[in-house]
């Protein structure tokens, strides 16, 4: 087969979810075999929405007004059964918790085989030559629940291959994937584009995957924007990657000075840890010891690390949620214990769904709040400042995830902390979203309050924080 | 696989677990008792220690407490005994229901495939096993951040609203219940599940000797609880 064949072909599709407006507005693209291809741009621009054309879940899952022809491998995509989409086109999702149909490794990789009815015997041998190919054969016997984030995206991805497919689709893959796992993941990307398959990627974080790419695709409002060629998107300058609200397309080495020291001047440090050990829970072992931070009012952290270090088990500690083993947190030289902690700190979630409760903006913000009249204007005045007052009356849960991690933000700023901590703020943020965030830290920052941050989002880190903390070995 | 434990053929747990389902609704608590001590049993034999163990100490303190209630005049005490009494009853089903939860997916459909259930039901019940586990870290995580909020019901002083706390457990777990299930059913329609031939599987489905005599020892066991405890 000639190389430059189109396997994917759009030609003037529009589509519109059920009762609401057009999301992709007469989209022409062509694909070719064995190219790889990055769809990007600001969050609902409608990158997911086109990812969904190609592998099927629209129209036959969500439902709507589609219009236009789709191709995929010389075949009408109306002409098409729901079924026969899994056979030409290998999909992984975000999400590697609500991706995975079944409980142990083996199951979920066989899975797709067995629906399509392969024999047992061909399963087998393609599953373990797989597992092998992505050098996850360690994982063979192990439950999916006990998987790191990137241990999971590795097996979702050998889920994909089962079929071999000629087409993957993958939607935002490394939104809760560390640099290195990300690496390990565009490594396999090239190695699938060697063996000639067709890649389509939408993802807002980039810069790991320009090695493999042919070319992107930028989308505004449901249409394309604009098109470039890899070297045409590579020698785009920083501002005008901002002009396009794009994150960097490249690989950021850290600027901000790393220190794990205490500073020696000590006198004016307000959160002081000492000698800290920290376990998931009371009883079991500690799974970091030793820890000595110092903090000024001000300060901006980052702790980095590998997925599964213990940062977050660092983070819930620091603001009470978790019992130390042992040593001491001192908050203005005071040692104050994981109860009052909790007063002191507020801590956002990297998956703000959690920490929403209420039938409304303006209640979120009150709940468990004394309702007085200073504390209602302490309301209207965050959710103005974060440009969230025209929302509300409307339900958290339809608010987009931007404007969600915004709520909870405001919602710990109604305690008015001493200490805020932030988990992975930045997965699945488009650059727009995350200038905001950094504004805000640093407008809190100016006020005094100690923020740390749990990232490995080293472009977000290095316009953020002021030094960096990192836990583990390095990798 | 060197891995010697015994997997107790899922249609046979099925099985065991629909019938003890009818038995603990005859049985009074001596003979509830000796029901839960057949799941105990179950547990130990399909490796699960751990579970066996702790549901002893639970099962021991609770059928204690419910002699405490039933010598006990106070009506409030005695409103306690419905607790301890609906606990009784429901172990015996819900140690064998761990059990079957544990069963790899793959397995689990492949052997009720067996037995002519339809995929669609078959499916829905495979996956509805696997959302226990979700659920349970999903509501550790919510409990997390309502403790950060002070709504926890771990929390004293919300002991006074416990409809509010109710509130607030419930309805971020429906909003991500809601979620996952969309994404699951959507991931799953991308993996072929619709196609309308037979599935396949990886995993031999066959009845063995042990499975037989797992039967066979529950129904002598129940008879034997129902003939001679009283």
């Amino acid at each position: 087969m000639p190389k430059s064949k189109n396997i994917i072909s759009l030609v003037d599709v529009s589509f519109s979810y059920n009762n609401a407006e057009e999301q992709l507005k007469h989209i022409s693209i062509n694909i070719k075999k064995g190219s790889c291809i990055l769809i990007t741009g600001s969050s609902g621009c409608g990158k997911t929405t086109l990812t969904r054309l190609i592998n099927g879940l629209i129209p036959h899952y969500y439902e709507g007004e589609l219009s236009g022809d789709i191709i995929i491998n010389d075949k009408k995509t109306n002409q098409m059964e729901a079924w026969e989409y899994g056979l030409y086109v290998g999909s992984v999702f975000q999400d590697a918790r609500s991706q995975f149909f079944t409980s142990t490794v083996i199951d979920e990789v066989a899975f797709s085989a067995e629906n399509y009815g392969k024999s047992p015997k061909w399963i087998k041998e393609r599953m373990n030559s797989i597992l092998e190919y992505n050098e996850i054969s360690y994982l063979k016997n192990q439950k999916l629940i006990n998987l790191s984030s990137g241990e999971k995206q590795k097996v979702a991805m050998a889920a994909a291959q089962i079929n071999d497919p000629d087409i993957y689709v993958l939607d935002e893959p490394s939104a809760n994937l560390d640099n290195r796992s990300a690496w390990l993941l565009a490594e396999l990307i090239k190695q699938l584009k060697d063996m000639g398959k067709t890649i389509i990627i939408a993802e807002h974080r980039f810069f790991f995957l320009m090695e493999v790419l042919d070319e992107v695709v930028y989308m505004k409002n449901g249409e394309i924007d604009a098109r470039w060629t890899l070297d045409e998107f590579a020698a785009l300058t920083e501002k005008e990657l901002d002009y396009f609200g794009l994150r960097s397309n490249k690989m950021k080495q850290l600027k901000v000075k790393e220190s794990l020291e205490k500073n020696h001047d000590g006198s004016n440090s307000y959160l002081e840890i000492n000698d800290l050990a920290i376990s998931y829970n009371r009883f079991s072992k500690p799974i970091l010891t030793h820890l000595n931070f110092d903090f000024k009012k001000g300060d901006v952290v980052a702790i980095t690390g590998k997925n599964g270090v213990g940062k977050t088990t660092l983070a819930k500690t620091i603001c009470g949620l978790l019992i130390e083993n042992s040593g001491e947190i001192k908050l203005a030289s005071k040692t104050i214990r994981s109860k009052y902690r909790l007063n002191h700190s507020w801590f956002v979630l990297q998956d703000t769904d959690y920490q929403l409760f209420s039938d409304s903006v303006i209640n979120e913000m009150m709940l468990g709040m004394e309702q007085s009249e200073s504390n209602r204007q302490l309301a209207e005045k965050l959710l103005r400042e974060l440009n969230l007052w025209e929302y509300r009356e409307q339900h958290p849960a339809t608010l987009s995830g931007g404007q969600k991690q915004r709520l909870t933000f405001a919602v710990g700023l109604m305690r008015q902390p001493d200490i805020l901590i932030f988990d992975e703020p930045t997965s699945g943020l488009d650059a727009l979203n995350m200038k905001q965030i950094v504004k805000l830290i640093e407008e809190k920052s100016t006020k005094g309050t100690v923020i740390i941050i749990i990232s490995h989002d080293y472009e977000f880190i290095d316009l953020a924080c002021q030094r960096v903390v990192h836990i583990g070995d390095y990798g | 696989m060197k891995n010697k434990k015994i997997e107790i053929d899922p249609r046979i747990q099925l099985i065991i677990l629909i019938l003890m389902g009818c038995l603990v609704l005859f049985a009074n608590v001596n003979q509830l008792m000796a029901l839960n001590g057949f799941s105990l049993l179950f547990l130990i034999l399909n490796g699960k220690y751990r579970k066996a163990f702790n549901s002893i100490v639970f099962l021991v303190l609770i059928y204690g407490m419910h002699h405490v209630i039933q010598q006990s005049d106070q009506q409030f005490i005695k409103l306690l005994g419905f607790f301890t009494f609906l606990a009784l009853r429901f172990m015996p089903i819900l140690l064998i229901a761990s059990v079957l939860q544990d069963v790899p997916s793959g397995r689990l459909i492949a052997s009720l495939q067996k037995i002519k259930i339809p995929k669609n039901i078959l499916i829905t019940f495979s996956v509805t096993l696997r959302f226990f586990p979700i659920m349970q870290y999903e509501s550790e995580a919510i409990q997390m951040s309502s403790k950060l909020r002070g709504l926890s019901f771990k929390q004293p002083k919300n002991w006074l609203h416990p409809l509010n706390s109710f509130e607030y457990t419930i309805v971020p777990l429906m909003m991500r219940t809601l979620k996952i299930s969309d994404e699951l059913a959507a991931s799953a329609s991308t993996k072929g599940i619709d196609y309308p031939a037979m599935r396949t599987s990886i995993y031999v489905i066959q009845v063995k000797w042990f499975d037989v005599s797992m039967v066979v020892l529950f129904v002598v066991w129940s008879i034997c609880v129902f003939l001679f405890i009283r």
